[in-house]
């Protein structure tokens, strides 16, 4: 599992992860999905387009690091999960509760922080 | 320790979450010579990948190794997975499910691996055999 990230100008950061969401690729990226996304507050997009498997155990992450942000009042939402994935979130409901959405631009509107110079 | 034929294959693993990467990759290799969908099939190994992890974290009291045996079993349209555990009994059709989160701030994180199999399996029978749960999972196609 590999994970990647980008800071744009109007103060979101992008999330891109790789692979499988396992218990194996949540052990090798958990701590720096951790840091990257919940240590302080943020408004994050996580692109999910190349997670090809999602566990129950790859939910805990997300949904770990979104209430973190929500309690720092940032922001965490989902970008283009494949099928299987996004019948993960739809089974579980998670999808109910963390935004999901297909297209950067909707979910970069959906994340953006209140004081960014695009609002 | 793996054994394979045409339609059948059983893999021991110990309860240890290293063994579960070796675990998916029997599972990918018995799918690739199927013809199961690729959704369908990677329904399975999802709902393996739970119930074997439940096993692993709740199973046992003890810190012992425990063997898990894990058989696969396919015939023209549907796939049986059976796996046996010498854990505490544990019937996932009897376990309550605990409700959706209605909110993020009110969500707990975790409880879902047995959602998800009673979500995508088409039939799960539990069995309490010689000491060991004998749970049997099957997926059609």
């Amino acid at each position: 599992m590999e994970l990647t990230y980008e800071d744009l100008d109007d103060g979101i950061r992008r999330v891109n992860l790789m692979g499988r969401m396992d218990m194996e690729g949540c052990q090798q990226v958990d701590l720096k999905f951790t840091s990257v996304t919940a240590s302080r507050q943020a408004f994050v997009v996580v692109d999910l387009s190349l997670v090809e498997f999602l566990s129950s155990l790859g939910l805990g992450t997300l949904v770990r690091s979104a209430k973190a942000q929500m309690s720092r009042q940032g922001k965490l939402v989902l970008l283009s999960p494949q099928p299987q994935v996004a019948r993960v979130l739809q089974i579980t409901q998670v999808d109910q509760i963390l935004q999901v959405f297909d297209d950067f631009e909707e979910a970069r509107r959906a994340v953006r922080p209140p004081s960014s110079p695009a609002n | 320790m793996a054994a394979e034929s045409a339609s059948r294959s059983h893999l021991s693993i110990r309860n240890d979450d290293r063994e579960l990467s070796r675990m998916s990759a029997w599972f990918r290799a018995f799918a690739a010579d199927g013809d199961m969908s690729a959704d369908r099939a990677a329904d399975l190994e999802l709902c393996l990948n739970e119930l074997v992890t439940n096993i692993i974290h709740h199973a046992y009291l003890d810190d012992r190794d425990h063997e898990i045996r894990i058989a696969l079993e396919s015939a023209p349209g549907e796939i049986r997975t059976t796996v046996e555990d010498d854990g505490q009994p544990f019937d996932p059709l009897k376990s309550v499910l605990p409700e959706p989160a209605r909110s993020l701030e009110s969500a707990s994180i975790g409880g879902w691996g047995i959602p998800i199999v009673r979500a995508l399996a088409d039939h799960i029978v539990h069995e309490r055999i010689d000491g060991k749960n004998r749970l049997t999972v099957v997926f059609r196609s």
